[in-house]
């Protein structure tokens, strides 16, 4: 019994570290899966946007593929008589180990005791590490490969004709915001019953709906969220001023207990600071419901506006970002369009001709106000005509200015103009039989 | 019998001696040896095939002293009757003027026996012998006398000679346990065994163990362990030589008209114990059945007449047989 104990022990320790092997290579495994199936979704959100991706969801997937690797681990671990089997075929022992732990609960066999005695000394000898040495899973370079693919998959986002798409993720964080400050009023209003903090849940939802759809740029979001903001603000400003009243009211009254006085005096202080919750804290033990709910709307309003408010920041952030980004673009292209001009015009004086560009430098160019092309048509009228809702038209409008500190040159200008422009036929709204008219326009407008 | 740790261990330090005095008189030949071994460790029979003069005999003497055993020689002749084997009653007259008839015992009635050029006499002679072999007692005028233990024959067939001879029927020769092919030594070994014999006397062989013993030894490498899924192994082993088996190779499919016999399998097994036993070891391992593979089954495939005409080497197709078949079950 002994005997077979000190086996199946010995046995044991093979069987734990093979276990162990098997987690870990799984969990990679599965773990590296995981990121991938993640990466991949969050490639798939970038254009078609997935409202479920974020912390919450990716500690989800590492959970339960991690989850999924320890259990199947477990229910595949090898038996003690495969461990044999392997130790057996590992070590060349010639099957002692597996017909010893086969026959280890038959006594009657004469050669039992003499091959368990045989198969444990053998076993002894032998290392764990060298029937089961670690090995990285092999598996593992398929994860690899699928990397590579995610990440230049994801790189094809830069390319300009996926702008548009590009777009929509560009406002995906605010679409999420709109949402979540929609949901929590509207759970809060039908729990608590605020009449005033539903009301706006119906525009945060459409707004978030409009912007989704890209339906709303982010200069008209930028509008909304101010609009929503000052709304929010006055509608907090009304139910403080009330509810201060009411309160100041209440203290005056001389049949109060001055501990009760004190908490209110307390709460209106709390109040004024903006502190609602505190104030809300204060009167909890009081009997004053109405009050103690009015103080709720306006912890959720606030709550509300502050959102608000952070995201109205970061979009006005990254707008301002994009047009810098938009200006350097433009002038990098300027100065090579100014290089290649330069580099024309020499090379034709060299052969005593005349240049089709014009030979005049940037500077003298601009001192020659608007471009003759420019001029042609009324064509930049028209443009001008669009301009009011859009930050970016104000730079092109800059760059064609005469007096413009940029001062650029005709061409220059062209070339900035006419690639705004194709992103503007991405970007807005245009009625797709009007795009084609749109891009012919400017393509007569192109310099000979 | 009394069966302790020292005992076996003593056992199997024997059998390692008689290897070593059976080498001292045997040059070369090393599987034959070891083939002759685990035959009558299994308590089997040997069909040698091989050309007259390599030493067939020598070695069986060898054997028979080394294990002091009776030893008998048979030569097999096409008028040689089985009376002349098993043996026959003869008139005896008493002192009292009666007359009586005695059993007078055939050289089977020995421990080893050396069955020379089995396939020189008749069939009718042959299957006497091969009865015997099989059930280890002779019935002569309905009188059954059992046979000495241990019982151990070798029999021995001329691969070259094709006239005169009656070649043994599939079902007696899957009475025998191996069929060994002895070889021409080669020149190293043949060397030595000019110098060795042409030179005075042969040494005596030491006694090892008795009959006895030997019986002992026999019933102990009946209980060496054999493993599952090494018994597993042997079977498929086994039912892999038979055409229409699902582990047939493509070209025992092709060529093989039948295929080895469950004696087959026992075969295997019981070979596979005594080697193990040899080893020092108290299981079987897949090494050992490979090892007696070929002795074991080379003479239980019966190839159609497609194999016949190809010239198909029946040990050729048993060691591929060997490298295709897994030793797990699920491959």
């Amino acid at each position: 019994m002994n005997l077979r104990k000190n086996l199946e022990n010995g046995l044991k320790r093979f069987s734990h570290r093979d276990t162990l092997i098997q987690m870990v290579n799984r969990v990679i495994l599965y773990f590296g899966g995981a990121i991938c199936f993640y990466l991949i979704l969050w490639g798939i959100n970038r254009f078609f946007p997935l409202f479920f991706l974020g912390k919450e969801f990716f500690t989800l997937i590492s959970l339960v593929s991690t989850g999924l690797a320890i259990g199947i681990t477990f229910l595949r671990r090898k038996t003690l008589f495969e461990v044999a089997r392997f130790i057996d075929k590992k070590s060349k022992l010639k099957e002692r180990i597996s017909t010893a732990w086969e026959f280890s609960s038959k006594k009657k066999d004469i050669f039992v005791p003499f091959l368990l005695r045989d198969a444990l000394s053998k076993l002894q000898e032998i290392k764990t590490s060298s029937v089961f040495p670690y090995y990285f899973p092999s598996q593992s370079k398929y994860l690899f490969y699928a990397l590579i693919v995610i990440f230049l998959f994801l790189s094809l986002s830069h390319f300009p004709f996926l702008y548009m798409r590009k777009r929509r993720v560009y406002l995906y964080q605010q679409v999420n915001t709109l949402k979540s400050i929609s949901r929590e009023l509207l759970e809060q209003g039908k729990r608590e019953n605020l009449k005033s903090v539903t009301l706006f849940v119906p525009r945060l939802e459409e707004l978030s709906e409009k912007t989704e759809r890209g339906e709303i740029g982010p200069e008209e979001l930028l509008k909304a969220y101010e609009y929503l903001r000052e709304e929010m603000k006055a509608k907090i400003e009304e139910k403080k001023r009330e509810l201060l009243q009411k309160l100041n009211s209440l203290l005056q009254r001389e049949k109060q207990e001055s501990s009760f006085k004190d908490k209110l005096q307390e709460a209106i202080e709390a109040i004024k600071k903006e502190e609602y919750k505190r104030a809300g804290e204060l009167l909890r033990e009081s009997s004053l419901s109405r009050e103690k709910k009015e103080l709720k709307e306006l912890e959720s309003l606030s709550k509300a506006q502050e959102e608000l408010e952070r995201d109205s920041r970061y979009l006005s952030n990254r707008v301002k970002k994009e047009v810098k980004d938009q200006k350097e673009n433009f002038r990098g292209i300027a100065e090579k369009d100014n290089q290649k001009e330069e580099f024309l015009s020499t090379e034709i004086k060299s052969f005593g001709g005349v240049s089709p560009y014009s030979p005049l430098s940037s500077k003298e160019k601009g001192k020659e106000g608007v471009p003759p092309e420019a001029k042609q048509e009324g064509s930049l009228s028209k443009v001008e005509g669009e301009k009011e809702d859009t930050l970016l038209m104000s730079l092109v409008e800059e760059l064609f200015l005469p007096d413009s500190p940029l001062g650029l040159k005709e061409r220059e200008a062209f070339s900035s103009y006419r690639r705004f422009m194709i992103n503007k036929i991405f970007e807005e709204k245009i009625p797709a039989d009007y795009k084609e008219r749109v891009k012919e326009y400017f393509t007569s407008l192109e310099p000979k | 019998m009394e069966i302790n740790n020292e005992k076996i261990k003593r056992f199997q330090r024997d059998i390692e001696r008689i290897r070593k005095e059976l080498a001292k008189v045997i040059v070369g030949q090393k599987q034959i040896i070891e083939g002759i071994i685990i035959a009558i460790l299994s308590n089997g029979h040997v069909l040698l095939e091989g050309v007259p003069g390599l030493g067939k005999t020598l070695l069986i003497k060898s054997l028979s002293q080394t294990m002091d055993l009776k030893f008998s020689r048979i030569q097999f002749t096409p008028d040689l009757m089985p009376a002349d084997i098993l043996g026959t009653n003869i008139l005896m007259q008493g002192e009292d003027g009666r007359r009586f008839f005695k059993f007078q015992e055939g050289p089977i009635f020995a421990q080893i026996i050396l069955a020379d050029e089995i396939n020189r006499a008749t069939p009718k002679t042959q299957s006497a012998l091969l009865e015997a072999m099989q059930e280890q007692k002779v019935t002569v005028a309905g009188v059954t006398r059992p046979l000495g233990r241990p019982f151990f024959v070798l029999a021995t067939q001329n691969p070259l000679e094709m006239e005169g001879v009656y070649p043994l029927p599939e079902a007696q020769i899957d009475r025998f346990f191996f069929k060994l092919k002895i070889d021409y030594p080669d020149y190293e070994e043949l060397q030595q065994i000019v110098g060795q014999t042409t030179v005075g006397e042969l040494p005596l062989l030491e006694k090892i163990i008795d009959g006895e013993e030997l019986c002992q030894i026999q019933s102990l490498v009946r209980k060496v362990l054999i493993a599952s899924h090494v018994l597993k192994y042997a079977t498929r082993l086994t039912m892999g030589t038979h055409p229409d088996s699902k582990f047939a190779t493509p070209q025992i499919r092709r060529f093989v008209r039948y295929g080895a016999s469950p004696r087959g399998a026992q075969t295997l097994v019981l070979a596979g114990k005594a080697l193990a036993f040899m080893e020092n070891r108290f299981n079987v391992s897949f090494s050992d059945i490979r090892e007696v593979a070929l002795p074991s089954l080379r003479h239980r495939i019966l190839l159609n007449f497609e194999g016949e005409a190809e010239g198909v080497d029946i040990d050729k197709m048993i060691e591929d047989l060997i490298k295709v078949t897994p030793e797990r079950e699920d491959g």
